[in-house]
């Protein structure tokens, strides 16, 4: 009995470790192994600050949110979280200074430096570009902190709303997600998250399908104005630039639908990075009011991200 | 001299020039056929068809015009002025200069597209000036021009390239743009940029005479008591801006300066007084007919236009450079 006792006590710490350890397996298929559930957890992309919020976990770093610092409907909750630099340009040293047990990444501009990062702490590549990445990268995270539950639990939340939406969405319109402030838009192909979110309330994403893709990529292209003029969409959302859109002084752009029935939205730049389950649904809460405003109401939004009609 | 056998290439090129711009107007999206297009000008038509044909192709296909003329014309008063058959608007520094002004303004102060010609037109005259002033010395040299020209592109060059590194979101739409095309522009950017365009080109045309005397020897033109220094830098500078503007108008777009002296050479001698109207036209077809094949709906994005010249120039010169090596020209 006594021997059986020294052993099982001897044995239990190993068990425990092992019970501990955690290991997930990322979008390059690389295996991702780490020793207990991680807790300083740098983000490289907003979904990665994203997500460890809505799961109470405090990232270590974070990177910029587009041209801004943070992005403003997470803000309070990263006062004290220093920026490192943007999702393409990191600061490997500040990176190190805060010593991460983990660090998520958006896949497409961090690959390269893969090596780099996995010398500074455990490296996860991660796509999100599409709803099904948004959603395997949530439980990916979740396996790795330790919180499968709970990043199970935000996953199911999130479908079930989609499923809600889609049965009381009547459907019937188009829309167009245009980017850039040059004189020929850019438009998403129907696999990008925010396009995708479009099918989820019966609209149809002018942008259209994507015969061949790699990654997700590429994630649209510059529309011709002779087609955006065709598809004639019923609402367009304008995503974020900082500068005037030199496409809407086009001489087509006042023959539009959307324009001339007053259904042009400038939308925040949450919806230009809507993988993290915080962004996702805002996004798509306020895309269903944008499209149905007598139907879905309109979710609570920091001003400075609330879509706007564009003059 | 002018033979019957050229006399018939010019009048098939001149042809082809005229048909280019009704083939221009019917290719696109969606095909607008001969009647289609009589009845648009005639009548209302489609409400689509009509929006497509007045506003987006009719003032596309007369950018695609002047930007070809302006960069032709611009191409042949250089090949002619410094007598070097490989000069082209390109090597004056001010196609760079033009893109590097809006590159460092976009980058430093986000400023919008409507700027863009103010911005371009400014640069590429700095640049220009910058040139000229560099390769003065007791008059303007041709080869001094086109080394002093090379050295600023250089620099321009680099100083894009380190301000586009640092252009975050704009950095798309700068190598958009840079990329060289027509796309998007429209009535407003026509009116923004013509008069820079057209002015010096009917200016050089104008002084077809005196252009024709810089072709020949300094000393003969001195002894016809014209001031060859004074001429030269005149010519150039309506070259440096006519290629300013049109570099505004559709960005850099390549080999048009370069090969339609080329072309026009083997249709008329360079001493015709029709040399430089035939430039102008030449160029207008080509940039045109570059065009259309840009826009062909094949994929869903256009090819940016300076990309079809690239690879219609590219191998065309590379071509010429073989025939004139058997030939004994090179």
């Amino acid at each position: 009995m006594k021997i059986i006792f020294c052993l099982v006590a001897c044995c239990l710490p190993l068990i425990s470790a092992t019970a501990a350890a955690v290991s997930a397996t990322d979008d390059r298929g690389v295996r991702v192994e780490l020793k207990q559930p991680a807790e300083r957890v740098a983000s490289i992309s907003t979904f990665g600050a994203d997500l460890l919020l809505a799961l109470g976990v405090k990232p270590v770093a974070v990177t910029q949110f587009g041209p801004f610092a943070k992005p403003d409907y997470l803000a309070d909750q990263l006062v004290d979280v220093p920026v490192i630099g943007s999702r393409s340009q990191v600061s490997m040293e500040m990176l190190s200074e805060v010593s991460p047990d983990l660090t998520l990444a958006i896949r497409r501009y961090t690959e390269q430096n893969a090596e780099k990062f996995n010398d500074i702490a455990p490296y996860a590549a991660l796509n999100l570009i599409t709803l099904d990445d948004s959603l395997r990268a949530v439980s990916f995270s979740g396996a790795l902190l330790g919180r499968d539950a709970d990043a199970r639990a935000l996953n199911q939340d999130f479908t079930a709303m989609l499923e809600q939406y889609k049965k009381k969405a009547p459907g019937g319109l188009s829309a167009a997600l245009l980017v850039t402030g040059g004189e020929v838009p850019f438009t998403y192909h129907d696999h990008f998250l925010t396009a995708q979110l479009l099918s989820w309330l019966n609209v149809k994403n002018t942008g259209g399908k994507l015969s061949t893709q790699v990654q997700g990529l590429p994630l649209g292209y510059r529309v011709r104005l002779e087609n955006l003029l065709q598809q004639d969409p019923d609402i367009i959302f304008l995503f974020q630039t900082n500068k005037e859109r030199a496409f809407t002084q086009s001489p087509i752009w006042p023959y539009l639908k959307a324009v001339q029935a007053g259904r042009v939205y400038e939308v925040g730049q949450h919806w230009k990075e809507a993988a993290g389950p915080t962004a996702r649904s805002l996004v798509f809460k306020e895309m269903a009011h944008r499209i149905y405003p007598d139907i879905f109401p309109m979710p609570t939004l920091p001003e400075s991200m609330r879509s706007k009609r564009y003059k | 001299m002018i033979t019957v056998h050229n006399k018939k290439r010019a009048l098939f090129i001149v042809t082809l020039s005229a048909l280019i711009p009704v083939l221009s107007l019917m290719v696109g999206v969606e095909f607008l056929t001969p009647l289609d297009l009589w009845q648009l000008i005639t009548q209302e038509g489609d409400r689509v068809q009509r929006i497509v044909f007045w506003e987006l192709r009719l003032p596309r296909i007369l950018i695609a015009c002047f930007v070809g003329a302006a960069l032709a014309t611009a191409g042949g008063v250089m090949q002619g002025i410094t007598r070097n058959a490989l000069a082209s608007p390109d090597l004056t520094g001010v196609v760079a200069g033009s893109s590097c002004m809006i590159v460092i303004l976009t980058s430093l102060f986000s400023i919008d597209a409507q700027w863009f010609p103010l911005a371009g037109i400014s640069g590429g005259l700095i640049a220009g000036a910058l040139t000229f002033a560099l390769a003065w010395k007791n008059g303007l040299m041709p080869l001094r021009v086109i080394l002093a020209g090379v050295a600023i592109s250089s620099v321009c060059i680099a100083s894009m390239t380190g301000f586009l590194i640092f252009s975050g979101a704009e950095a798309g739409d700068l190598f958009f743009w840079l990329a060289g095309g027509i796309a998007g522009r429209g009535w407003m950017q026509l009116e923004q940029t013509f008069a820079w365009v057209l002015i010096p080109l009917f200016l050089s045309i104008l002084l077809t005479q005196r252009f024709r005397v810089l072709l020949l020897d300094d000393a003969i033109g001195q002894s016809l008591g014209i001031a060859v220094s004074l001429w030269r830098l005149i010519f150039m500078l309506l070259a440096v801006i006519m290629t300013a503007g049109a570099v505004t108008l559709a960005g850099p777009v390549g080999f048009v300066g370069l090969v339609v002296p080329h072309i026009t050479r083997k249709l008329l001698p360079e001493q015709s007084v029709l040399w430089l109207p035939l430039n102008a036209l030449v160029g207008s077809g080509l940039l045109l007919g570059a065009d259309i094949l840009a826009r062909l709906p094949i994929l869903a994005q256009e090819i940016p236009l300076g990309v079809v010249m690239s690879l219609i120039g590219a191998p065309w010169l590379l071509w010429l450079l073989k025939r004139q090596y058997r030939t004994g020209g090179v």
